[in-house]
C-alpha cells in the first residue's frame, strides 16, 4: 500500500489549574502509526469544562478521551467530516443524557472543544465554544476560531454554545491548507484572556520553532507563567503542533511505491501463482481480467482479479487498483461481495474475492422477462441492503449495472467490482498523480456523472432504480436516448415513461416511487435509499391521488354504465319523437 | 507478448464481429485510396496528362493524409470511433464518385486531394479494437486489422482494371471507380447499423488531457520539437511542388497562404507539447523514471522506409510495370498486386519474428533486407523476366512488411500508456516517408528512386543500432505451471 503518510509533526502540550483548585481543562494529542496517519491523520483536541457547571471536569475529560477514541475507531473510509461529525454528534448527546437531571441546563455536562486534525496536506478545524485554535506562519498569529459568546458587559462573557447545552448543536467545521513549517497553537481561555494576540505573537516569534520537543513544552510553560503572571485566574491549557513535514510524497515516491508490485503476466489454465491454481479465465476487457482459481492447499476457489498490462506503467489506474481492495476488504455485507485476504503477501499485483455462483443480474434479467412484483422487489431489497453498506462507509459505487450485481443459485443477490468507487477518506489524501475519474456506464449512471459534477449517494439511487425499472419492465425509463445525452439540456429534454405502461403489473405508486428516484435532478430525488426503498413497498397516497386521470382510467366501469345511461336516454328520445 | 489464438469464425461473439466488422471497413478504405494506382493508364489516356502530373496525383493522394490523421484523432475522441468511421467511409464514397465523374485534371487533383482523407480510416479501426479487445489479444487482432484491412490495396490493382475493362468503353474506368465509391458509402450505413464503440454496458472513465506528447527530460522535449520538423517540411515542400514554379497547380499567394497555415500550425503544436511538459521546468526534475524519447524517433524512422515507401511503390507499381514491360493495364495491376499481396502474412509475421527473436536485431535484419530488396528493384528493366521481376518485388515486399509488424510491435513496449501517441507519430512518419519518396519519384528515374529508398534504409539501418531494448518484468512458467516473476532493469 503507498498510503504511509509522510506527514511529520511535533507536539507539545502543558494543562495546568492555576489559581483553581480543580483542574476542568483537558487535553489530548494523538499522533498515529503509518496506515491511520494516512487515513485519519493527527488529532489535537482540547476542552474547558465549563466552571458554572456542575460536572465541568467530566465533561471535559470525556470530550476529550472520547473523541480520541472514538475518531480513530471509524472507519478508514470515513471522510475526516464524516467522523468527526458523527463521534461529535454521539458525544454531544451523552453529556446532554448525563446533564438532564440539573434542571438549568447550564449547569449539567457542558465544555468548550476545540479539534484541530492534519490529514494530508489539511488541517480540518472543528470547534463549540470559546477555547482557541490559532495558526503561526510566516512570524505572523492568526485565530482560526469565532469565539462563541456574548458579552454582558466589559469583563462578562457567557457561552453561547457548548457541547452538551443542547440536543442539537452547532459545530464550526473549516478546513486550511498546511505547509511545512506551520505551527498550530490550542488555548483554552486561561490564557487568551489574559494574553492579547499581539503580545502572544511576540512570544512565538522569540521561540525556536524549529526545535525539538522539550522546546516547544518549555514554550507552553512559558505561555502559561506569562498568563498567570497577568493575573490569570483560571484553569490554563495550551497545545502546540508544528508540522515538519506534509503528508504528500514526492511523485519519484509515489511511482516507486506503486510500481513495487509486478503485474502478473496473462494467466491460462493450469498455471500456478502463489499456490493459486488458475482453473478458467471468467472475464476479460480492456481494464482487467478476472480468473477462477483455487488454493493448491486448501482447494478453496476464489475469484482473482488482475489488472491489465495495459496500463503497466499507469500511476492512475494501479492506484485505483490497490484502493478498490482495499475498500473491499473494510465492507461487510452478504450483499457484496467479499475481498479475501491471505495470510502470504502477494507476489504480484492481483486480489482475491469470494467467488460467487451464479448470473449476473443482466442474465437473470433475460431469462425471467418482466418477473412478479414480489420476486422482483425480494431481489430489490437485497440490492438496496449491498448499496447502503458501501454508503455507510462513506462509499459511492459510481458503477451500478446489472452486470455488476451476481444473483446467487440460492436467490441471494450480490454487489460485486468496485473498480469505479468514489471513497471519501481517500479522495482526501493529496496525490501528485492526476487520479482518475469514473464516469460509470453510458446506459445506467446518473446525469450529474455524466456531465462530471460532483456525485453523491443520489447518483448511486438514480442508477439502482434505472436497475430497478429495467427490471420491472425490460425497457429504460427514458429509452435509447438517455446514453446519448452530451449536455444538461439535452437531459433537461428527456421524457420519463410510466413503468405501468411497459407492465401493467406495475402499480401506479411503485412507477411514482421510481419516477422520484430517477428524477434528472438529484435534489428532487429521495434523501435516503431507505426512503426510496420504503415507498417501493409501501404506497404513497401523494402518487396516487395527485395525479389527474382521465375518467376512464379512473373508473371504467362508473363510465360506461354513464355512457350507456347517456345513450339509452337519447335513444328513448328519439324513438319517442318518431313515434310521437 | 503471449500469442493467444483467436477464434475467428465464432462470430457469435460480439468482439469478433467487431474485428470483422473494423477490418473489412479499413480494407475497403483502403481499397478507395489506392483505387487510382491501377487505373492511372487510362487517366493518362483520358485527359492525356505528362508523367510529372501522374505523379503529382499519387503524392496528393497522400499529402492529405497526414493532417487528416490528427484532425480524425480528435473527432474519433469527440464522437467515438463508430460515426466517423462510418462518416469518412460514406463521404470517401461521395468523393470517389466525384473524382470519377471529374471533367478536368484540376478536379482530378482537387478530388485526389481530398481523398487523402481517407487514409486515417487506419487510426479509427485501432482505436475500436482496443477498446473491445483484452490486453491478452489485442495484439493479435489489431496485427489482423491492419495486416487485412492493408491487402485492401492489392486487392484494387488485382481487381479494379479488370473491371475497367468489362464495363468497357472510354468510361470503364470511371465506372470502375465509382463502383468502389459506392461499396464504401453502403459500407458506412452497415458499418453504422451493425458496430458499437464499446462492449455493452462498459464502463467509462474521464479521458485524461491529452495534446502533445510527454517526454521524460528537456533533451527529449527539444528532440520531440526536432522531430517534428520532417513533417511539415514534407507538407512544405509538396507546396513548393504544386506552386508556380512546378507544376502549377496552386496560384503563388495560395502557396503563400499554405506556408503560413504551416508555420502557425508549427507553433500551436510547439505549444501544446510545452503545456503537456510545462512540469520540466517548473519543478525540479526528480529522478527520471520515464521512457527515452530516442526510442519514439528510432521507431518513427523505421516506419519512414518501411510503411513510406510502401505507399509510394503501391502508387507507382502498376504504372512502371507497364511502361518497362509494355504491358496492359490489368496484367500490369495483378503483377503489382503482389507487393500489397504479402500484407496478409508479413506484417503479423514481423510481430511475431520480433517477439520471438528480439527487437533489435529482427528489426535491424528486416530492414537490411529491405535495403537490399530496393537496391535489386532498381536493377529492373526491360531484358527481366516478368516472372523474376515479380517475385524480386515480392521479396522485398516481405521486408517491408515485417518490417512494419516489428516496429509496431514495439511500439506498446515504450511506454504503455502512450502507446496511441507514440503510434499516432509513428504512422504520421509513414504519410511523411510516402510524400517524400513520391516527391523524389517526380525528380528522377524510377531506378534511382528504388536507390534513394535503399540509401534511405541503410541510414535507419544505423539509427536502429540506437535503440534499446525494451525491458520489463520477465515471467517464467515452470514446467509444472507454476508462474515465476524475475525483474529486469
Amino acid at each position: 500500500m503507498h498510503l504511509d503518510s509522510g506527514l511529520r509533526v511535533t507536539t507539545a502540550q502543558v494543562s495546568n489549574a492555576g489559581r483553581k483548585a480543580q483542574n476542568e481543562d483537558a487535553i489530548g494529542i494523538r499522533v498515529p502509526e503509518a496506515l491511520t496517519l494516512a487515513v485519519k491523520g493527527v488529532a489535537a483536541v482540547i476542552a474547558d469544562g465549563v466552571s458554572s457547571a456542575e460536572a465541568g471536569k467530566e465533561a471535559s475529560q470525556t470530550c476529550v478521551i472520547n473523541f480520541l477514541n472514538d475518531y480513530f475507531s471509524t472507519p478508514d473510509s470515513w471522510s475526516v467530516q464524516v467522523s468527526a461529525q458523527k463521534v461529535l454528534t454521539a458525544l454531544n448527546r451523552w453529556l446532554y443524557g448525563q446533564g438532564q437531571p440539573y434542571l438549568e441546563a447550564h449547569k449539567g455536562f457542558i465544555s468548550t472543544f476545540s479539534v484541530l486534525v492534519i490529514k494530508s496536506c489539511t488541517a480540518h478545524l472543528f470547534h463549540i465554544g470559546d477555547s482557541r485554535i490559532y495558526r503561526f506562519r510566516d512570524n505572523q498569529l492568526e485565530q482560526l476560531t469565532r469565539d462563541h459568546c456574548a458579552y454582558v458587559s466589559t469583563d462578562k462573557a457567557y457561552l453561547t454554545r457548548a457541547m452538551g447545552m443542547d440536543l442539537s448543536i452547532d459545530v464550526d467545521y473549516r478546513t486550511e491548507t498546511v505547509q511545512a513549517g506551520d505551527v498550530f497553537l490550542t488555548t483554552t481561555d486561561g490564557i487568551h484572556d489574559f494574553i492579547e494576540r499581539r503580545a502572544l505573537e511576540m512570544l512565538l516569534q522569540e521561540s525556536p520553532l524549529h526545535a525539538n520537543e522539550d522546546e516547544l513544552w518549555h514554550l507552553c510553560r512559558r505561555l502559561i507563567a506569562r498568563a498567570l503572571d497577568n493575573g490569570s485566574d483560571d484553569n490554563l491549557s495550551c497545545q502546540l503542533v508544528r508540522v515538519d513535514a506534509l503528508g504528500q510524497a514526492s511523485p519519484a515516491e509515489v511511482y516507486q511505491q506503486l510500481g513495487a508490485r509486478p503485474f502478473p503476466p496473462p494467466l491460462t489454465e493450469g498455471m500456478v501463482l502463489d499456490g493459486l491454481k488458475v482453473l478458467r479465465e471468467l472475464h476479460a476487457s480492456r481494464r482487467s481480467q478476472v480468473y477462477l482459481v483455487e488454493a493448491i492447499a486448501s482447494g478453496e476457489r476464489w475469484a482473482m482479479k488482475t489488472p491489465s498490462v495495459n496500463y503497466e506503467d499507469d500511476a492512475a489506474y494501479i492506484e485505483r487498483f490497490v484502493f478498490e481492495e482495499w475498500i473491499g476488504r473494510r465492507i461487510t455485507s452478504e450483499h457484496v461481495v467479499r475481498v479475501v485476504v491471505r495470510d502470504a503477501p502477494p507476489s504480484c499485483l492481483y486480489y482475491l474475492c469470494e467467488y460467487v455462483e451464479g448470473q449476473t443480474l443482466g442474465q437473470w434479467m433475460q431469462a425471467h422477462p418482466q418477473p412478479d412484483i414480489p420476486v422482483a422487489m425480494n431481489l430489490v431489497r437485497q440490492m438496496i441492503k449491498g448499496v447502503r453498506a458501501m454508503h455507510r462507509k462513506d462509499a459511492l459505487h459510481q458503477d451500478l449495472k446489472p452486470d455488476n450485481l451476481v444473483v446467487t443459485d440460492q436467490g441471494g443477490v450480490k454487489l460485486i467490482d468496485f473498480g469505479s468507487c468514489h471513497v471519501a477518506g481517500l479522495a482526501e489524501i493529496d496525490s501528485p498523480i492526476e487520479r482518475d475519474i469514473a464516469l460509470g456506464t453510458a446506459t445506467y449512471s446518473a446525469p450529474e456523472q455524466h456531465l462530471r459534477r460532483q456525485c453523491s449517494t443520489r447518483s448511486d439511487q438514480f442508477s439502482l432504480a434505472m436497475i430497478v425499472y429495467e427490471l420491472l419492465t425490460g425497457q429504460l425509463p427514458y429509452g435509447e436516448r438517455y446514453e446519448h445525452c452530451q449536455s444538461a439540456k439535452d437531459f433537461a429534454g428527456l421524457t420519463y415513461r410510466p413503468a405501468y405502461q411497459f407492465n401493467p403489473m406495475v402499480p401506479v405508486w411503485m412507477d411514482g416511487a421510481l419516477q422520484k428516484a430517477l428524477q434528472i435532478s438529484p435534489q428532487r430525488r429521495y434523501a435516503d435509499l431507505s426512503e426510496f426503498l420504503h415507498e417501493l413497498e409501501h404506497p404513497n397516497k401523494a402518487f396516487t391521488h395527485d395525479r389527474w386521470q382521465p375518467w376512464l382510467e379512473r373508473s371504467p366501469v362508473r363510465f360506461w354504465q354513464v355512457a350507456c345511461g347517456v345513450l339509452m336516454v337519447l335513444q328513448a328520445l328519439t324513438l319517442w319523437l318518431w313515434v310521437g | 507478448m503471449s500469442t493467444e489464438r483467436l477464434n475467428l469464425l465464432d462470430v457469435g461473439d460480439a468482439k469478433i464481429r467487431t474485428l470483422h466488422l473494423s477490418w473489412v471497413a479499413f480494407f475497403i478504405t483502403f481499397v478507395v485510396w489506392f483505387n487510382h494506382a491501377p487505373l492511372l493508364a487510362f487517366m493518362k489516356e483520358a485527359f492525356d496528362l505528362s508523367s510529372q502530373q501522374l505523379k503529382a496525383l499519387m503524392i496528393l493522394n497522400i499529402a492529405m493524409t497526414i493532417p487528416a490523421r490528427i484532425v480524425i484523432g480528435m473527432l474519433v475522441d469527440k464522437f467515438g470511433p463508430r460515426l466517423i468511421f462510418s462518416g469518412l467511409l460514406m463521404a470517401a464514397g461521395l468523393l470517389c464518385t466525384a473524382f470519377a465523374l471529374a471533367q478536368t485534371y484540376e478536379q482530378l487533383a482537387m478530388f485526389r486531394f481530398l481523398m487523402g482523407f481517407t487514409g486515417a480510416g487506419f487510426v479509427i479501426g485501432i482505436r475500436l479494437v482496443s477498446e473491445w479487445f483484452p490486453a491478452k489479444t489485442v495484439g493479435v487482432a489489431e496485427g489482423i486489422y491492419g495486416g487485412w484491412g492493408n491487402f485492401g490495396s492489392a486487392a484494387a490493382a488485382m481487381t479494379l482494371p479488370t473491371l475497367a475493362l468489362l464495363f468497357g468503353g472510354d468510361d470503364g474506368w470511371r465506372k470502375a471507380l465509382m463502383v468502389t465509391g459506392a461499396i464504401a458509402f453502403l459500407y458506412g450505413i452497415f458499418f453504422y447499423a451493425k458496430a458499437r464503440n464499446t462492449p455493452k454496458g462498459s464502463t467509462y472513465f474521464k479521458p485524461r488531457k491529452s495534446g502533445g506528447l510527454e517526454v521524460s527530460s528537456r533533451r527529449d522535449f527539444y528532440f520531440l520539437l526536432a522531430m517534428n520538423i520532417p513533417m511539415y517540411l514534407a507538407l512544405g515542400v509538396l507546396t513548393w511542388k504544386l506552386g508556380p514554379d512546378n507544376l502549377g497547380l496552386l496560384e503563388l499567394n495560395t502557396t503563400f497562404m499554405i506556408y503560413a497555415a504551416l508555420a502557425v500550425l508549427f507553433v500551436v503544436q510547439t505549444q501544446q507539447i510545452y503545456k503537456v511538459n510545462k512540469d520540466l521546468w517548473d519543478k525540479p526534475q526528480a529522478v527520471t523514471q520515464g521512457y527515452k524519447f530516442k526510442q519514439v524517433a528510432v521507431l518513427d524512422w523505421a516506419y519512414f522506409v518501411t510503411f513510406g515507401s510502401e505507399l509510394a511503390v503501391v502508387s507507382m507499381l502498376p504504372l512502371f510495370f507497364m511502361d518497362t514491360f509494355a504491358l496492359g493495364a490489368v496484367q500490369a495491376g495483378l503483377l503489382a498486386s503482389g507487393f500489397a499481396f504479402m500484407n496478409l502474412v508479413a506484417r503479423p509475421g514481423g510481430g511475431w519474428l520480433s517477439d520471438r527473436f528480439g527487437r533489435k536485431k529482427t528489426l535491424s535484419i528486416l530492414i537490411c533486407g529491405l535495403a537490399l530488396g530496393y537496391l535489386l528493384l532498381s536493377q529492373i528493366d526491360g531484358s527481366w523476366w516478368i516472372a523474376v521481376a515479380v517475385v524480386a518485388t515480392m521479396l522485398c515486399s516481405f521486408f517491408v512488411q515485417a518490417g512494419e509488424g516489428a516496429v509496431f510491435a514495439m511500439v506498446p513496449l515504450i511506454q504503455r500508456r502512450m502507446t496511441g501517441q507514440i503510434a499516432g507519430m509513428a504512422g504520421a512518419y509513414g504519410n511523411v516517408g510516402g510524400v517524400t519518396f513520391l516527391t523524389v519519384l517526380s525528380f528522377v528515374e524510377t531506378s534511382t528512386f528504388f536507390m534513394v529508398i535503399a540509401a534511405a534504409a541503410a541510414v535507419c539501418l544505423v539509427f536502429v543500432q540506437f535503440l534499446d531494448e525494451p525491458q520489463g518484468h520477465m515471467t517464467e512458467v515452470l514446467e509444472d505451471g507454476t508462474v515465476q516473476l524475475i525483474q529486469v532493469h
